[in-house]
């Protein structure tokens, strides 16, 4: 908490109102409560009302039912990372409570539902207790027979009170989300929010409000991974998709199947994996960009098809929303353990492009780089994504659509001869011919995965292997040639360096920042292209005593995560070492704090101990009672 | 390499161009000559001698000559397997997939390209036992394509193990006391999984094959042949063996025949000088 603007007014029902930058609400429950839905309107009105929000959620991989928990951190400035430790947070049950009470910053605020949560007596002191009976005070406000349905909405309406959110904009939402259903679903959200608005929390409880974030200059919107990537991939051009349902990458396919139709495309549900990829395959041979979403298991069995890509020289986009793994492994939680299949995956020497976005917003952006590396380079690429970003919801300032929107066009012209399988073009990259188009010498190519000549014809002979293998390779080099160097956040040079990819961006960069606060020189990059990577990456390696490489894999059998592995491989830096998490949860700050002070602080860290976490501002004021 | 226009057009790619139909763009200026069976006919095919795949190319390219479709217009796709290896064989827009899944990529040209005839040659094991799944799935989704799967009972380009559609008792590599499971039956199969043109032929009636190919070409949907022909697989000395013993029993009996014949002539129809002299003496 850092807005420490005691601005304590008492307005006309004598209720204290802090002004206050931010906030980490943290929402737990069951996962049939609606708790993700909660969540999800507080994350959409502060998009909004033009504050920055990231969210986190971890959903039990039951069919029904199972702890849930839903963190929104709303801030006035930029938000990174969901928030190590919350502010508020709401316990449905007594397992809500016990689970999560050690979540809250010390002095923080506990609502509990009193029907359900005995609070600890040992803690009574240590946050503050607000118990309230919200099951049969939902029941009161919307009639017995629903029994504790909309108990969700009803604490949105506390919430709502207590941060002084816009009513208004809430009830829009909930208009919004509840329109398409029956008039008494929505009747009774609104009676339960309004019950809950108007509950009376004591005069004496301190009441908060968000200070004004700046004007931005563009609107925000505010959506999940999932979706920035689908809408990102319209945005790139991409006009046909399969899939087969998978999670956490199921939402893609949801959303493709009803918004590709409104572009003149359209999204097949597939009957597995393996036709998913064909179809996208087939479509990319047809000359559209094609795309399927899928999750580890899936990948696994897309490889043989993502080799004859590379080998045919077809374009096509594979998502990756990785999950926990191998095999079934979480299907609900987050890991970023499928980089080594993505690069390395299929058999064969089959080089193909990976790149992983590093935030909502960055999945837009990515997903439209992706369309235009698939068709230029006719490479399938895939986008590593992972379950954290896919299911967090944040805002971000409204893409300018006319400027960065793709369009492929069928082309047609008839071409008076046609190699599919050019050794003499520069780089090895060649258009794509599709089917439809007149070759006028009467030569139609074939497009093949056994090893070809330029006509695609199938050879054995050991020199056209060889110049294929390299032609296929002198595509990647190529880009490579061209791709931007990654940002440097931190200190351009100095005792560390992190590297990250993918979801870690937030947590690393406040760890960044926070060990600078701590006089240490420490830079931080966060890698978008995964393979092939840009020339001249050791440039910045080389500005830095040692190299962390911060991702949530195994370690390995020689102690290297999957990207450090690979970064050793190139580089040969015996500097690079790893730090890895595998418990299925994102990465804290204070984790990746923690290692960097392992790797330099240590002289330091001996010297002075480490600071208490800031205090927050809900804490040690009087006026919080029962 | 590619005209000057071509290359143009290919790095112009994000140009936004008017919502024409992709066939109306195609000039018509450019002349087109009847297509002859050489137009249509590429490499030499590999197949076995005496294998019915070639009766099976050879009506597909009559097909394609009698009914003059533009030929770029046509994509030829194909799995793994001997069968498979036919878009090498026609002269069109041709894609040779991976083993099982020509049905599935198939689906995506189709669906992603309304204006070209698909056609999708495969094999017995190809389409029933790795790429069963995507037979059923195409079949019910009724994309609009024409399959011909060339049955002949036996992975040939393996060399002889048992297929999916092999009779029980067959003798194969992979069954050499022979193959126990009962075969699957395609024409149950796909009017199960609601193919919507389904017809059954054989590489001895090569005037029905036509007929059949033509049908499911015009049909607006999955449609389904099957080709059947004994099996016949690869083997340099059995090859060599059915040649030499047939041409040496088809010469012992032509030579036995021309004998008896003579024979036969001789005694009872003795040259007529001889006769008439005789009768005459």
């Amino acid at each position: 908490m850092s807005g420490q603007s005691e601005n304590l007014m008492g307005n006309g029902d004598g209720l204290n109102i802090a002004d206050i930058s931010e906030a980490v609400i943290r929402i737990a429950g069951n996962s049939q409560d609606g708790i993700q839905a909660l969540g999800g309107f507080l994350a959409r009105l502060a998009g909004r009302s033009e504050q920055d929000v990231m969210t986190y959620m971890t959903i039990p991989s039951t069919i029904s039912g199972g702890p849930s928990i839903f963190q929104v951190r709303i801030g006035s400035g930029e938000v990174l990372s969901a928030g190590d430790e919350a502010d508020v947070l709401l316990a449905f049950y007594q397992h809500s409570y016990d689970n999560h009470i050690n979540s809250l910053k010390k002095g923080g605020l506990v609502i509990y539902d009193s029907d359900h949560v005995k609070p600890r007596e040992d803690l009574l002191g240590v946050y503050n207790h607000v118990g309230i009976p919200i099951t049969s005070l939902t029941v009161e406000a919307i009639g017995g027979t629903t029994r504790d349905k909309g108990k969700n909405i009803y604490a949105l309406g506390l919430i709502a009170r207590l941060f002084n959110l816009n009513t208004q904009k809430l009830e829009q939402l909930i208009t919004e989300k509840f329109k398409s259903k029956d008039p008494s679903v929505l009747r009774n959200a609104l009676t339960a929010f309004n019950a809950g608005y108007n509950y009376s929390l004591g005069n004496t409880l301190k009441m908060f409000r968000f200070a004004r974030s700046q004007q931005k200059e563009r609107a925000q919107v505010v959506m999940s991974g999932n979706e920035a990537i689908s809408y990102g991939l319209i945005a790139g051009g991409v006009r046909f998709g399969a899939g087969y349902p998978i999670t956490p990458s199921s939402e893609i396919m949801e959303i493709l199947r009803a918004e590709l139709p409104k572009y003149g495309g359209m999204f097949i549900q597939c009957e597995d994996e393996i036709a998913s990829m064909s179809v996208v395959l087939g479509a990319g041979y047809a000359g559209k960009i094609a795309v399927t979403a899928t999750s580890g298991p899936g990948l696994s069995l897309k490889m043989e098809a993502l080799g004859w890509g590379v080998m045919a020289e077809v374009p096509a986009i594979i998502v990756d929303v990785q999950r926990g793994g191998p095999s079934t492994g979480l299907p609900t939680q987050v890991e970023q353990s499928d980089i080594n299949i993505a690069v390395f995956g299929s058999h064969g020497d089959a080089p193909r492009i990976v790149i992983a976005p590093s935030d909502v917003e960055d999945c837009f952006y990515t997903a439209i780089e992706a369309a235009r590396l698939t068709r230029k380079y006719q490479v399938p690429v895939i986008i590593l994504s992972d379950q954290a970003i896919a299911t967090r919801i944040e805002a971000f300032v409204e893409p300018d659509l006319e400027k960065i929107c793709q369009n492929f066009d069928l082309d047609l012209t008839p071409v008076p001869e046609h190699l599919p399988y050019p050794l003499s073009a520069k780089d090895g990259i060649a258009p794509h011919v599709p089917p439809g188009t007149r070759i006028l010498n009467g030569k139609y190519p074939v497009l093949t995965g056994l090893e070809h000549d330029e006509t695609g014809h199938p050879t054995g002979s050991p020199k056209y292997h060889a110049e294929m293998t390299s032609k296929r390779r002198r595509k990647l080099q190529a880009l490579a040639e061209s791709l931007p160097l990654p940002e440097v956040y931190g200190d351009h040079e100095g005792e560390l360096l992190v590297i990250g990819w993918g979801s870690t961006k937030g947590p690393i960069r406040e760890a960044v920042d926070r060990a600078r606060e701590e006089g240490l020189s420490v830079g931080s990059i966060h890698m978008r292209y995964i393979f092939p990577q840009p020339k001249g990456l050791d440039t910045i390696l080389s500005r830095y005593e040692k190299i962390l490489v911060v991702e949530m894999n195994d370690s390995g059998l020689y102690g290297y995560g999957q990207l450090a592995a690979i970064l050793r491989s190139i580089y040969c830096d015996k500097r690079i070492h790893g730090f890895n998490k595998t418990e299925g949860q994102t990465f804290k700050v204070r984790e990746i704090y923690g290692a960097i002070l392992s790797e330099v602080g240590n002289k330091r860290a001996s010297e002075e101990p480490l600071k208490a976490p800031n205090q927050s501002v809900f804490n040690g004021d009087e006026s919080f009672s029962k | 390499m590619n005209s000057e226009i071509k290359q143009s057009v290919g790095e112009n790619t994000s140009a936004v161009k008017s919502g024409q139909e992709p066939h109306q763009r195609i000039p018509t200026d450019i002349p087109r000559k009847p297509l002859t069976k050489k137009d249509l006919t590429s490499d030499h095919p590999t197949w076995c001698p005496g294998c019915g795949d070639f009766s099976v190319l050879a009506s597909f390219i009559r097909v394609l000559e009698k009914r003059q479709f533009p030929q770029e217009n046509i994509v030829t796709v194909s799995g793994i397997g001997c069968s498979s290896r036919f878009p090498y064989f026609v002269q069109t827009h041709g894609v040779h997939f991976i083993h099982g899944r020509a049905l599935a990529f198939a689906t995506g040209v189709s669906l992603a390209r309304p204006d070209l005839r698909v056609i999708v040659f495969t094999g017995d094991g190809d389409a029933f036992s790795i790429g069963g799944n995507h037979f059923i799935h195409a079949a019910r989704k009724n994309v609009r394509m024409t399959v011909i799967t060339m049955d002949n009972c036996v992975y040939g380009l393996t060399k002889k193990q048992t297929s999916p559609t092999s009779p029980p008792g067959y003798r194969s590599k992979t069954d050499t006391w022979g193959a126990v499971d009962n075969p699957i039956n395609p024409m149950k199969i796909a009017i199960a999984a609601g193919a919507t043109f389904v017809a059954r032929t054989t590489h001895t009636n090569p005037a029905h094959m036509i007929e059949m190919m033509e049908a499911a070409i015009d049909h607006n949907g999955f449609a389904f042949i099957e080709c059947l022909f004994p099996p016949l697989y690869p083997s340099v000395t059995s090859v060599v063996l059915f040649i030499s013993v047939f041409l040496n029993l088809f010469v012992l009996f032509s030579v036995l025949r021309i004998l008896c014949g003579l024979i036969f002539f001789v005694k009872y129809f003795p040259p007529l000088n001889h006769s008439v002299t005789s009768v005459v003496s």
